[in-house]
């Protein structure tokens, strides 16, 4: 009960700021701040929670680097999905939880519009097609599971899995990302790229560890195919980009790829917890590395060895935060007998290299203090919290009983 | 009680502070009080401070696996002592260095070679392999040139490349075996793919040609000061992994008895002072594979005290070399000649380093080097035997004949203004002198400290007159044709000729190609709706043909999948 009446506090902080922000700017900011700092206090996991405060107030921050016309409000949106991504491991109740995946996807919406001094409808209206329908699908499919129909079931599997992708941006369903990713600012990217991946992974891990029957086994093949396709689809559209922008457009494809497998173990709860800290932080690294390179793009001033630092988490390289989340998924996915799984997962690794340096390469600069320089060294510094990764992989596995969702029949 | 302190993290987690101290002499100090620290770390685990050797500490449970950061054994602590030695000399060389953050990567750097030598699980064998590689790419790029950039680059994709090959065989093996634990995989040898991933990624930091490439371009490139790092700590760790895992393989064997010829070959074709140096290490680390893949217990020694005084040395020809680049910006030979004038004391510090790799008696590298000799003689190899010695010849020949006679003396007027280095390179370069004569003239402490007894006695009168001998030899074709062995403007290709010339091809085919699928794929999304967007533009404005297209794709697949999936689930 204390952590709703705390959320409810953390809720009316935000709409308190967005209102005056009318009036006072900066004032959205500090109730921002403020408003997920109190969710955090009731966050279901203090580990899982640290990093989603980390990440949002480096996303509040960065909107400081944009005039945007919306002003004030874009705190309020953006401190909204934080909360919601506090949320997700709060509640058992599958109507919370698919509303907490839509709720974290509608501001998007209105930032991926933000431009300096206007807004691009264009860029808007061609994202927003693309989420409604993912969340038609992931709806769709998540309701049919919920009603555990078992000759429904694989239709139910495949409509929630196909959802998430486009939501996401998995392969072959990625068209709009490289797309919107090359067109639409920097500073509302770094937010559609971190934080709000979080969640409809989340959703779709609980609801698919909830819902698993023995048909589970069977259908998980089309995951692992996708994973794959956006895995090298990913890595190989990137190495051809030109366009920064494009370029991590690519990189979300691939990486959101490896995090598709992550979801191959909901059929064995003994890897359960491995799985859900590798995805976690593998989610935490692509946040890390989009908020810093976006933050680069934008401010043109971020430090050539950080740049490189967030591309070596990109690539996994210890003891970064990217490495732990790629080595426990490939772990899980070996012991779930998915080797050739993670065989692609590290062949991708290596097809990724040079993209990614050539990318650290560009966007390094020498030291400037400035508003980037802060964002992006804060970028690396999160992805050294798990240099001993122990602590994260504890507190997820103390989170587990929390996962499983009550269907209601 | 502490129960145990890590050397490595001592140099890691101190180097952190670097930056934060202001004063500039006090920072100094803190910079050679780190290895300092880390040596009284060593000696305290050596006299049994911590429960003696051997010994296993901070053991660390992560996801179900036991991480064992600190196996202490006569191996890891013999080359934890070389390390540690090492990198205060280097520390001391590089006092005058005002980059922090180069400060920090050579510490990190040097911090987790140690890490990789007290490891004794694969995971974080790892961890600190991939550490040592991405510090140590800083000392490239902290020179600041394009071709510095450029090899540091090369030289990070080589060592990602080996690491997820190295990750891919740890993978394997634990899902065989359930085990991280690293032990030797003699006995598993050909039993699964997963150790021929492994022994790739160790072969690749040992710069076994023809995976040497990395070594030879990215060397020359780095400071002047992290080029001399850099000859410490990649290439032996490798030796120490091979010594742990492959100890006994043929296979190594041969490829490090190649290799020690290989490396010297290409050294006589250089013109790059540094360069030649880099060469001198692919060879002299053949010399220490070769006996990992001998793997009798004189092997194993020799290998193991090859290993010690090649550091020594090494690092200090690499100084010497350094201090004529720090003082002319040259290193070419075409460029440098008579700095004997400005530069004695630095030429006779460096023909200590010269006379050591040659193996001449009274120096350290005789009484290393001819271990491994012996050993290929005693289990009958005369072809290794032969390669080996040979090499010798090569060193000696280049190392202390051909580059010092190019840049000391073979023109009587300096071609350039020169002097001497600053002080604190000269005392660096003095402490691995020192080092170097000691252990030549009195091995005893070397010897006690490589992992198995040693019965070898290196001061016989067949081992003093047989080197001499072969150095003799060596010398007289050199004096006759001095003039010969000029330098030349030239561009030596190497086994790296498969990227630069095929490889170029094969990369602009790949280009190609993809590049033609991409413009196949902006053409589809960006031309034919453009057509598309010149009939709607009229009615919606904000319709575009992308959106269409893109709808049209993500249509088909999901209505084909949902097709697919409901006769399956009908199916099954």
């Amino acid at each position: 009960m204390n952590d709703l009446i705390l959320m409810t506090i953390a809720v009316v902080l935000l709409l308190l700021g967005s209102v005056v922000s009318y009036r006072y700017p900066r004032a959205g900011f500090f109730s921002a701040v403020a408003a997920v700092m109190t969710a955090f206090f009731a966050c279901a996991s203090p580990e899982y929670g640290i990093f989603i405060l980390l990440i949002g107030i480096l996303n509040l921050i960065s909107l400081d680097a944009i005039r945007s016309k919306i002003r004030g409000i874009d705190y309020g949106l953006v401190g909204f999905m934080v909360i919601v991504t506090m949320y997700i491991f709060n509640t058992a109740e599958l109507s919370l939880v698919l509303a907490s995946f839509v709720l974290v996807s509608v501001p998007t919406y209105i930032l991926v519009m933000m431009r300096e001094d206007e807004m691009d409808v264009e860029v808007g209206v061609k994202y927003i097609v693309f989420m409604v329908i993912a969340t038609v699908l992931f709806l769709t499919g998540a309701i049919i599971l919920a009603k555990g129909i078992e000759s429904l079931y694989v239709l139910g599997y495949v409509a929630l899995i196909l959802g998430l992708a486009l939501e996401l941006g998995i392969a072959p369903l990625h068209e709009w990302v490289p797309d919107i990713f090359a067109r639409a600012d920097p500073v509302p990217l770094s937010i559609i790229a971190s934080i709000a991946k979080i969640v409809p992974f989340v959703v779709a891990f609980r609801i698919l560890y909830s819902t698993a029957t023995e048909l589970t086994g069977a259908v998980m093949v089309f995951t692992a195919l996708l994973a794959a396709t956006s895995m090298f689809i990913g890595n190989i559209g990137a190495l051809t980009s030109r366009e920064h922008g494009r370029v991590l457009g690519y990189s979300t494809v691939a990486n959101m790829g490896y995090l598709m497998s992550s979801l191959l173990a909901v059929t064995e709860p003994e890897f359960l917890p491995l799985a859900l800290a590798g995805g976690l932080l593998l989610l935490f690294s692509n946040a890390c590395g989009k908020i810093g390179f976006f933050s680069a793009m934008k401010g043109e001033d971020a430090y050539s060895p950080f740049t490189y630092m967030l591309s070596f988490s990109f690539l996994g390289v210890p003891p970064l935060i990217g490495f732990w989340g790629k080595l426990f998924i490939a772990i899980t996915l070996i012991r779930i007998e998915y080797v050739w799984l993670a065989v692609i997962l590290l062949i991708n690794s290596a097809v990724s290299i040079p993209y990614y340096l050539r990318l650290a390469k560009e966007l390094g600069k020498a030291w400037h203090t400035s508003l980037t320089g802060f964002i992006v060294l804060a970028s690396v510094l999160i992805t050294l919290l798990t240099i001993a990764p122990n602590w994260f992989v504890d507190g997820i596995e103390a989170l587990m009983p929390l996962i499983l969702i009550e269907m209601g029949g | 009680m502490i129960e145990w302190i890590h050397p490595g993290l001592i140099l890691i987690f101190g180097s952190l502070f670097i930056p934060l101290i202001s004063n500039r002499r006090v920072k100094q100090a803190y910079f050679v009080i780190l290895p300092v620290l880390a040596l009284i770390d060593l000696i305290l685990i050596s006299k049994g401070f911590f429960g003696g050797v051997p010994s296993s500490h901070w053991s660390i449970d992560i996801v179900g696996y036991d991480l064992l950061l600190g196996r202490v054994d006569k191996l890891s602590m013999v080359f934890a002592y070389v390390f540690v030695i090492a990198a205060l000399c280097m520390n001391v060389y590089a006092l005058h260095i005002n980059r922090d953050w180069e400060h920090v990567s050579a510490m990190l750097y040097a911090g987790s070679g140690l890490g990789v030598v007290f490891a004794g699980d694969l995971f974080s064998l790892y961890i600190f392999w991939e550490i040592m590689a991405w510090s140590s790419l800083f000392l490239i790029w902290f020179r600041g040139t394009r071709s510095a950039l450029d090899a540091g680059f090369r030289y990070i994709m080589w060592h990602l490349t080996g690491g997820i090959l190295l990750l891919a065989g740890i993978l394997i093996h634990v899902q065989t075996t359930g085990s991280i634990e690293f032990v030797s995989f003699l006995d598993s040898w050909g039993s699964s793919m997963a150790y021929y991933l492994i022994l790739l990624g160790f072969i690749i930091n040992a710069a076994v040609p023809p995976l040497h490439p990395w070594l030879t371009d990215a060397y020359p490139e780095a400071t002047v000061t992290g080029a001399v790092y850099m000859t410490a700590f990649t290439t032996k760790s490798a030796v120490y992994v091979l010594i742990r895992g492959f100890a006994g393989l043929e296979l190594i064997m041969w490829l490090g008895a190649i290799m020690a010829m290989y490396g010297v070959i290409f050294a006589m074709l250089q013109n790059d002072g540094r360069r030649l140096l880099a060469y001198h290490i692919v060879s002299q680390v053949g010399y220490m594979v070769c006996g990992a893949g001998m793997g009798t217990a004189m092997a194993i020694n020799g290998a193991t005290a090859h290993a010690f005084c090649h550091i020594l040395y090494k690092a200090l020809l690499f100084m010497g070399m350094g201090a004529v680049l720090e003082v002319t910006g040259r290193s070419r030979f075409t460029e440098l000649g008579g700095l004997y004038r400005y530069m004695p004391r630095t030429f006779w510090l460096y023909m200590i380093g010269a006379f050591s790799i040659s193996g001449f008696p009274l120096f350290n590298g005789f009484v290393s080097k001819t271990m491994t000799v012996e050993a290929s003689a005693l289990i009958h190899q005369p072809i290794v035997w032969f390669l080996l010695e040979g090499a010798s010849i090569g060193t000696f020949f280049c190392i202390a004949l051909k580059l010092p006679r190019n840049v000391w003396f073979s023109e009587e007027k300096p071609v350039v203004e020169a002097k001497e280095p600053p002080i604190n390179m000269l005392a660096g370069m003095g402490m691995l002198a020192a080092l170097c004569i000691f252990l030549g003239i009195y091995p005893k402490p070397l010897y006690d400290l490589l992992p198995y007894p040693v019965e070898f006695v290196p001061y016989t009168s067949e081992h003093v007159l047989g080197i001499c001998q072969l150095l003799f030899f060596a010398f007289i074709p050199f004096w006759i044709m001095r003039e010969s062995f000029r330098g030349e403007e030239k561009i030596v290709l190497d086994t790296d000729w498969l990227v630069r010339i095929p490889g170029r091809r094969f990369i602009r085919f790949c280009e190609d190609t993809l590049i033609r699928y991409a413009e196949f794929d902006e053409k589809r999304f960006f031309v034919f709706p453009a057509l598309l967007e010149r009939l709607s533009k009229s009615i919606r404005a904000i319709q575009t043909g992308y959106l269409q297209d893109y709808l049209r794709i993500i249509f088909a697949i999901v209505i084909i999948s949902l097709i697919l999936a409901s006769i399956g689930g009908m199916l099954i």
